[in-house]
């Protein structure tokens, strides 16, 4: 199994094997800045939304 | 040499008896940086991370003329030297149990993430930079610290976390592969492409596979994994961004380990063999137990070397009288019981996966990086526990009994407790399969002279219900 392994390895050695693996965090990096924003702006609508819930209701009397 | 010479940002090494290590110009800042850290206070304070304590100003001298002579390293080019904790036992990925590479895993993965909120990145995610102290992992490597730019959303090392960490734990799990079969050959771990050779159709498209192995080993063979920008250091204009990203990676990577834990319930022909009551009556056992622990109590001896240590019975006795023990044993399904016990039982036993006929051999730069089994233990225990193991080497190895007896002398520093199997013994008899004419010879007498060439035999004890005699011997 050693010899499997090992002779594997020399086939990569002028390619970089680990570069797919950084490729695939770059992209994942990228999609997760993307969900940043979304996030971002999901707290802005809710929060938006539960201060004009809390506004009204203070208007109605029904918070202190 | 040096334990360590390739870290451009300094250098440890061995000197009398202590560990030294320098750090250069390339490491001051990172290291400074990281000497304010709380959170490393947290690791340290909790023992997951090893001390160092500040030599006198004279002894820096004499260390910095000790680097210049046998290093080459000039005055100025140090920045600060530092003597670390000793660990007591040194060991290597390759003689872990999978259990001990997913606790080191933990450990490497909770300083990552806990310390990227303080802006300090770990470089360097090897378990090579994890020891064990008895059965709990410590980080050793105060160099592998940096100062992180807020804006950076990438940890640097994530691949390498997973091609030293998760990859080999995956082919543990899923493959059935032994640690020493990856670590022994590859120090950096596995590549996703040489992963992907192995997977059947079916494990390449599902999970944990598709996202460690598959998708990366495709985006490798694109022309997109020959351009230099990839490895550009990316950042983004929010550092909050950069945060949150980073902690998201952390999170999937935490999820990922959990998946990839290691069974505790694998069995073995090995783990069910001190509990196999039909070979052996309870008062044979309880005897053994007795003779061990009253020859500890009366000994005290401060590291043991538990050779053949199966689940651990004996280990356990000597740990409880208060000794630092090595438990060996060839089956990893086995020492992996133990760790759980010795975790469990908060014991200090160290167990790692070594067959005694086949120890660690040295390895790495002019095989000199790391030393092997016997380098390191010859010498450093005061006490060899070798219970039901001599016949597994007479027989299923052939070793001569003088080659075992000389190699136990050489290992222990004072005494010795073995357990003669007599050829006429049914375990004996069923590895010998049919070959008890090449042992007839091995009465009890003759074991006793040649015990006599290496040691003083201070005691012999009949066990009950079996033709075996339990040897106390001293050097």
């Amino acid at each position: 199994m050693s010899q499997i392994l090992a002779f594997n390895t020399i086939f990569l050695f002028y390619t970089d094997p680990g570069s797919g693996a950084l490729i695939f965090q770059l992209i994942l990096a990228t999609l997760l800045g993307s969900l940043f924003y979304l996030r971002k702006l999901k707290d802005l609508i809710f929060k938006k939304r539960t201060s004009k819930e809390e506004q009204n209701n203070r208007q109605i009397g029904l918070t202190k | 040499m040096g334990i360590s010479f390739r870290d451009p940002a300094g250098k440890l090494f061995f000197h009398q008896e202590q560990v030294i290590r320098l750090v250069n110009q390339v490491g001051k800042d990172d290291f400074a940086y990281a000497l304010e850290s709380k959170k490393l206070s947290q690791f340290l304070e909790s023992g997951r991370l090893v001390k160092f304590y500040q030599p006198d100003s004279k002894e820096v001298e004499l260390l910095k003329v000790f680097a210049q002579n046998e290093f080459e390293i000039p005055p100025n080019q140090i920045s600060a030297i530092v003597k670390h904790e000793k660990i007591p036992f040194l060991s290597y990925p390759y003689e872990w149990t999978p259990e001990m590479l997913y606790s080191a895993a933990e450990l490497t993965l909770d300083l990552a993430e806990e310390l990227q909120k303080e802006m300090i990145g770990l470089k360097d995610a090897t378990p090579f930079n994890v020891l064990f102290r008895g059965a709990k992992p410590v980080f050793v490597d105060w160099l592998s610290f940096e100062k992180r730019n807020e804006f950076d959303p990438i940890w640097r090392s994530q691949a390498q976390f997973i091609r030293t960490f998760c990859l080999p734990l995956m082919v543990h799990k899923y493959l059935g592969f032994q640690l020493s079969w990856i670590f022994r050959v590859n120090r950096e771990g596995l590549e996703p492409e040489i992963v992907y050779q192995m997977l059947s159709l079916r494990k390449k498209l599902t999970p944990p596979f598709l996202s460690v192995v598959t998708i990366p080993k495709l985006l490798g063979s694109t022309k997109m994994s020959t351009e230099s920008a990839i490895y550009q250091k990316q950042t983004v204009n929010n550092a909050e961004k950069a945060q949150f990203i980073l902690s998201q990676q952390f999170k999937s990577l935490r999820r990922l380990l959990k998946k990839i834990k290691p069974k505790s319930d694998i069995k073995s022909n090995w783990t069910d063999y001190v509990g196999e009551k039909q070979h052996f009556t309870d008062s044979y056992f309880d005897q053994k137990q007795q003779f061990v622990e009253s020859t500890l109590k009366e000994f005290q001896p401060k590291n043991v070397l538990d050779i053949g240590c199966n689940t651990g019975s004996f280990s356990r006795i000597a740990a409880q009288n208060g000794a630092q023990v090595i438990a060996i044993d060839q089956d990893a399904a086995t020492v992996g019981k133990v760790w759980q016990m010795a975790n469990q039982e908060n014991l200090d036993i160290l167990p790692l996966v070594i067959d005694i006929s086949r120890p660690t051999p040295a390895n790495g730069w002019e095989n000199k990086e790391s030393a092997s089994f016997l380098e390191r233990v010859c010498g450093k225990v005061d006490c060899v526990l070798m219970l039901a193991v001599i016949h597994h080497l007479l027989v299923t190895e052939r070793v001569p009994l003088s080659k075992i007896l000389d190699l136990t002398a050489k290992i222990t520093t004072n005494i010795a407790i073995i357990e003669f199997v007599p050829p006429d013994d049914k375990m004996f008899k069923q590895i010998s399969r049919g070959r008890d004419h090449l042992f007839e010879n091995l009465t009890e007498e003759v074991f006793y002279q040649s015990c006599q060439k290496y040691f003083k035999v201070l005691k012999i004890e009949k066990l009950p219900d079996s033709n075996r005699r339990i040897f106390l011997l001293q050097k």
